[in-house]
This record gives structure tokens, C-alpha cells and sequence, in this order.
């Protein structure tokens, strides 16, 4: 198995994830801001680079691996944004969602093995 | 909220799986056999992306009016589409260990749609009295 194509998958993963914090991270901050506030605060443009970059790494990981192997394993993403935001934004993880993370990261074990 | 609004809200929400499911599909179509930025590659990716956003904007249309407590489960079907496309379409060989895997994905992410759903509407939708959790 060449491994490069799963590290791009884990890059893109992690580009979700701290785009997605920092981007909630800046909403946070200023909650009330106008659409110029906003377009001038850095989270929001650290957000958008992760995104396009996260984008292109998707074409090439799409590229290489099989879709029924490389979609599910972004779901890796929904599994670790709550561990991350419990982290970082302090926020609680429910009972079901611990649950949920346990079920997703079993899967994605299970979906990445050729 | 009426109910042809209501009506509307639902077909865009399917409408976002669709979309946003056959956007992945295309995308994956377009990357697959291309060797060089030509015209012809760049026209598919364009095509792909433009039904993905497609997804995107039935989305938000369908975020306007439905809770996404409701929403966001639903959105857990891509996984369906996408695995039916992978082995219909593109003929993927999928084994039953990673067929297992999808399922438990699927059954995550369903899982942390509905631990927000318990959380913020206690399921007045299935005609049952909302259970106590001891959370909150």
C-alpha cells in the first residue's frame, strides 16, 4: 500500500478541523460583527485557506485511492471535531457523541484496510 | 411555518444529499482519469464542482426553516449514496471488513447529529415523551 495518498487524507482531516475551530473561534469573538468586520478578522481568512488547501489535497487524494475507502475516512473529521473543540473551545462532549467518536474511529480503522 | 414551506424545506434538504453526493461522484470521475491540466479536465472539475455547490446552496435553503437538529442527521445518507455510486458506477471492490467500517461511520455520525437533537429538542417528532438523560 502506498501510504502517501493517506497522509494527504489526514492532511485534509486535520485542515478541517482547525479550520473549522478557527472559524468558530472568530464567530465567537466578535458575534454581532458586520460582513466587513468579519471579512477583516484573521480567523475567518485562516478558515478559507484551510479550506481551498484541504480542497485541493481532496482532488489529489481522490486521485489514488478508491471513493468507498477515501469518503468514509473523512468522516474521521466529524470524530475528532468534538474531541478538539472539547480541547481547545472548552466545550463538553455529550454521551452520545463519545459513543459516536468511539463508532467512527472503529470504522474508519476498519474502511482503511485494503 | 407553512406547510408548502415546509414542503419546500424537505426537497431542498434531499435535494442537498443528491447534489452533494453526486458532486463527489463527478469529482471522483474527473480526477480518475486525468494525466494533464487540459481543457477537457478542467471542464469536468468545473461541471463537479458547480453540482456540488449546487448541494451547498440546497442546503442553506433547507437550513433557513428546518432545525438542524433534523438537518444534520439526514445529511449521514452520503455515506449511502456515495458506497452504492463507488460499487455501481466505478466498480470498486468493497470487502465486508469495510463495509462494517461504513456502517459503524454512518452509525457515528448519525450518533453525533442525534446526541445535539436529545440535547436541544427532546424528540417531540416521535410521539413519545422525551426520555431524561441526566444531562443538563
Amino acid at each position: 500500500m502506498n501510504n502517501l495518498p493517506w497522509l494527504l487524507l489526514l492532511g485534509v482531516v486535520l485542515l478541517g478541523i482547525v479550520g473549522q475551530l478557527t472559524l468558530k473561534y472568530g464567530l465567537q469573538q466578535n458575534k454581532s460583527a458586520s460582513l466587513v468586520v468579519m471579512l477583516r478578522s484573521w480567523p475567518l481568512w485562516v478558515w478559507f485557506v484551510c479550506y481551498v488547501a484541504a480542497t485541493g489535497l481532496w482532488l489529489m487524494v481522490l486521485r489514488e485511492l478508491p471513493l468507498h475507502q477515501a469518503f468514509p475516512a473523512l468522516g474521521l473529521t466529524y470524530g475528532l471535531i468534538p474531541l478538539a473543540s472539547a480541547v481547545v473551545l472548552k466545550e463538553r462532549i455529550l454521551f452520545g457523541q463519545w459513543w459516536g467518536i468511539a463508532l467512527i474511529i472503529t470504522g474508519v480503522a476498519l474502511v482503511v484496510q485494503s | 411555518m407553512n406547510p408548502l414551506s415546509r414542503y419546500f424545506s424537505y426537497l431542498a434538504l434531499f435535494a442537498s444529499v443528491i447534489f452533494g453526493s453526486a458532486g463527489q461522484l463527478l469529482l471522483k470521475w474527473s480526477v480518475s482519469g486525468a494525466h494533464s491540466l487540459d481543457w477537457l479536465f478542467l471542464l469536468k472539475l468545473g461541471g463537479s464542482l458547480a453540482v456540488y455547490a449546487l448541494g451547498t446552496v440546497n442546503w442553506l435553503l433547507a437550513l433557513r426553516s428546518l432545525k438542524l437538529s433534523v438537518a444534520y442527521p439526514l445529511t449521514s445518507l452520503n455515506y449511502v449514496v456515495i458506497l452504492v455510486g463507488s460499487v455501481f458506477i466505478f466498480k470498486e471492490t468493497i470487502t465486508w471488513w469495510q463495509l462494517g467500517g461504513v456502517a459503524l461511520i454512518f452509525t457515528g455520525v448519525l450518533s453525533i447529529a442525534l446526541a445535539h437533537t436529545e440535547e436541544k429538542v427532546p424528540a417531540p417528532s416521535l410521539g413519545r415523551p422525551a426520555p431524561n438523560t441526566g444531562q443538563e
